[in-house]
């Protein structure tokens, strides 16, 4: 139950700090931490039932439901490289503007506009 | 055809970027046009072979490496996912050959466009919710790069935005995922579909209430493409389409959009999610009307042409929603047919831009006597959207609107949509007629632009290609209309509302049909005299003030998440 808790504490932060945080480098880090709660809740939940590593060795009995860590497998990869675009973008773009704060970005943009 | 070849279709184009990316290595090696254009021969090739097959309603199932289905990778080819797939291909070459004369662009740009070919055909071949959300991923990284390509201040700024807020929406759907697996065990389609049908563990759907923790599942999933769709925050769009280089635009609107709208759609029939069908009415009515209201007071010719595309995408929401058979048919009609004339449309405003490097209404206009065929191109587009016969919008807007007639609400926000498009293409055509709204600096800017038509001609092929298909479509809409609802009813994809009786006879001989069409031109004409007055201009000055920042379209993805649970749930207004 404790470990559920934390887990939730976990996503709503990151939710909050996607939302709230002004600087673009900590909303990707945000993005990191959400994507990372929801992986380890995968995970938490497939180890719930049995007790040994998915491997296939005769004899082995009594192993976790290997579908959730295949799964996460993946979308820890596919999470690596959203950072990864996500921080190259942020480097491009303060490459522009001169600046990672969002405020400040959209206040630019907004003028471009008048 | 055995059932195997469908992976082809992810296959080919994903190991022909492999093979572009040689180009990038080796310079001398020219092979990236070339195999772009080459994947495009074959997949069509393939598509064709299977064309017959899927009219007879045969359903083509393999999976990867001959392991039992449920263990390996599944793939389905359905009516559905062939209208999709075709349509991709239809859009591609146009874009293809676009970007060839445009130039500019470097082996890395047909790479990504090839990727972004290979999945959007796995988005629609996708047989377990997993798999969709690798090649969900695939297709937006292919995305938000392209967007950014030519690394300009404001695309980049848009494909960030883009990035961030689909990122979040994917997320939601990992959530949906695990809920999904916790309750189910599984997470192939066949499995909700026998949910939807035998109403064991899920089937508690349709008028009774389905509990909390199953609609929460779901809404997330939804959401989460549902953010790619831009049905929820659609507001990434108009910035990510409107600063996108010009060939990606008419690919993103064209077809990456409603290649993850099919998925939607199968999720909702196979599910029976009555309640999430409503929302899409609503929305897609609601985002109809906002999408034109703000297209009105835009002077930047593309970010215009975006915020139509959220509009139309709204009439497409409204039509599934809708329920019956026209309108679905309609509903699917429109996605094809939207696909057409806003590909036309971005390509030949596109051209105009590159060669006035100037994109706002203010600063170019009266543009028609440089580029005679242009203006002609631009203006079966604009008519095609405006749903003037005979060209396809008309065939396929008038069927939405005959589906939709039992909700009077949507009826006429739809409707006032439609005169809103009327008048801002109007406007959007003062960048070929002459201009009320010309300075004497826009007169000056287009006296001294050089005429340099030749080098683009490839481009013009590909514009004439998209303009007869706009003309094929419409004059052949009984066919067309015929070919779809075919398609969908006998793959029992227009889902579980009683059909009303089939579209017989209806669009060429009813005077109605006209005289409406009149109507929405005559108050369109109205609301454009309207906008480019005085006054119309100082409220176009003040809407223009309301912007949504970047947080708060954060936050509305969540508050559009919780909106979709409680229709899911069964709470909605009655």
């Amino acid at each position: 139950m404790i470990s559920l808790l934390l887990i939730a504490l976990l996503f709503i932060v990151s939710l909050g700090g996607m939302i709230f945080s002004k600087n673009l480098i900590r909303k990707v880090m945000a993005l990191n931490m959400l994507n990372s709660a929801v992986i380890i809740l995968f995970i938490f939940f497939g180890s719930l039932k049995g007790s040994h590593a998915p491997i296939l060795v005769a004899g082995e009995i009594d192993v976790v439901d290997p579908i959730p860590q295949a799964l996460m497998l993946t979308a820890i990869v596919v999470g690596i490289c959203i950072t990864a675009l996500a921080l190259a973008f942020i480097y491009k773009l303060y490459d522009r503007y001169g600046t990672t704060e969002l405020p400040e970005i959209e206040g630019q943009v907004y003028r471009d506009d008048q | 055809m055995t059932s195997d070849a469908i992976l082809l279709f992810t296959v080919i184009p994903l190991f022909g970027s492999f093979i572009a990316l040689i180009e990038k290595v080796i310079p001398s090696i020219k092979v990236s046009k070339p195999i772009a254009l080459g994947s495009f021969f074959l997949g069509s090739l393939l598509l064709g072979l299977f064309g017959k097959g899927i009219y007879e309603g045969v359903i083509y199932t393999t999976v990867v490496g001959g392991w039992p289905l449920g263990i390996g990778i599944g793939q389905q080819l359905d009516g559905l996912a062939w209208v999709a797939l075709a349509l991709t291909y239809l859009i591609y070459l146009p874009i293809l050959l676009f970007s060839f004369s445009e130039g500019g662009y470097d082996s890395r740009f047909y790479f990504f466009l090839l990727l972004l070919q290979g999945g959007m055909a796995g988005i629609v071949l996708a047989y377990d919710i997993f798999n969709l959300f690798v090649f969900l991923e695939i297709t937006g990284i292919a995305a938000y790069t392209l967007i950014a390509y030519q690394q300009k201040e404001r695309a980049l700024f848009a494909g960030f935005k883009y990035l961030m807020l689909s990122s979040l929406g994917i997320t939601l759907f990992l959530l949906g995922v695990f809920l999904f697996y916790r309750d189910t065990g599984t997470l192939q389609y066949d499995t909700l579909r026998d949910w939807g049908q035998t109403g064991s563990t899920l089937g508690r759907m349709g008028s009774q209430f389905l509990p909390l923790g199953t609609s929460f599942a779901l809404a997330t999933i939804l959401a989460g493409i549902g953010v790619r769709t831009a049905f929820l925050p659609y507001t990434w769009l108009p910035d990510a389409h409107g600063f996108a280089p010009h060939p990606i635009s008419a690919s993103l609107s064209g077809v990456v959009i409603k290649v993850s709208f099919i998925v939607v759609w199968k999720l909702i029939v196979l599910l029976k999610l009555e309640g999430a069908r409503e929302f899409l009415l609503w929305m897609g009515s609601a985002i109809a009307l906002i999408g034109v209201l703000r297209a009105l007071t835009q002077t930047d010719v593309k970010v215009l042409l975006a915020w139509h595309s959220v509009s139309q995408m709204g009439y497409i929401f409204a039509g599934f929603g809708a329920g019956n058979e026209v309108a679905v048919t309609g509903s699917l009609y429109h996605m094809v047919s939207h696909a057409f004339f806003k590909a036309l449309l971005f390509l030949s405003v596109g051209t105009v831009i590159l060669f006035t490097g100037e994109r706002t209404l203010k600063k170019v206009s009266g543009m028609g006597r440089y580029f005679p065929l242009l203006s002609i191109l631009f203006t079966i587009g604009a008519l095609s959207i405006m749903g003037v016969p005979p060209f396809v919008g008309y065939v396929s807007k008038s069927l939405i609107f005959e589906g939709i007639q039992d909700h009077p609400i949507s009826y006429w926000m739809l409707f006032a949509a439609s005169v809103g498009t009327v008048a801002s293409f109007t406007k959007l055509s003062l960048l070929f007629r002459k201009s009320p709204m010309a300075t004497e600096q826009t007169i000056a800017n287009s006296h001294s632009i050089t005429l340099n038509v030749w080098p683009l001609r490839n481009g013009y092929l590909g514009m004439i290609l998209l303009a007869m298909f706009c003309i094929a479509g419409g004059a052949m809409g009984t066919y067309g209309i015929q070919f779809f609802s075919t398609i969908l009813v006998q793959q029992g994809m227009v889902g579980s509302f009683g059909s009303v009786a089939k579209p017989s006879g209806f669009l060429w001989m009813r005077w109605e049909e006209y005289v409406k069409t009149m109507i929405t031109l005559a108050l369109g004409y109205g609301v454009y005299r309207f906008i480019v007055s005085k006054r119309g201009k100082a409220l176009q000055e003040w809407a223009n003030r309301f912007r949504i920042s970047f947080d708060n379209q954060l936050t509305l993805l969540l508050c559009g998440l919780l909106l979709l649970t409680l229709f899911i749930l069964g709470i909605k207004p009655r």
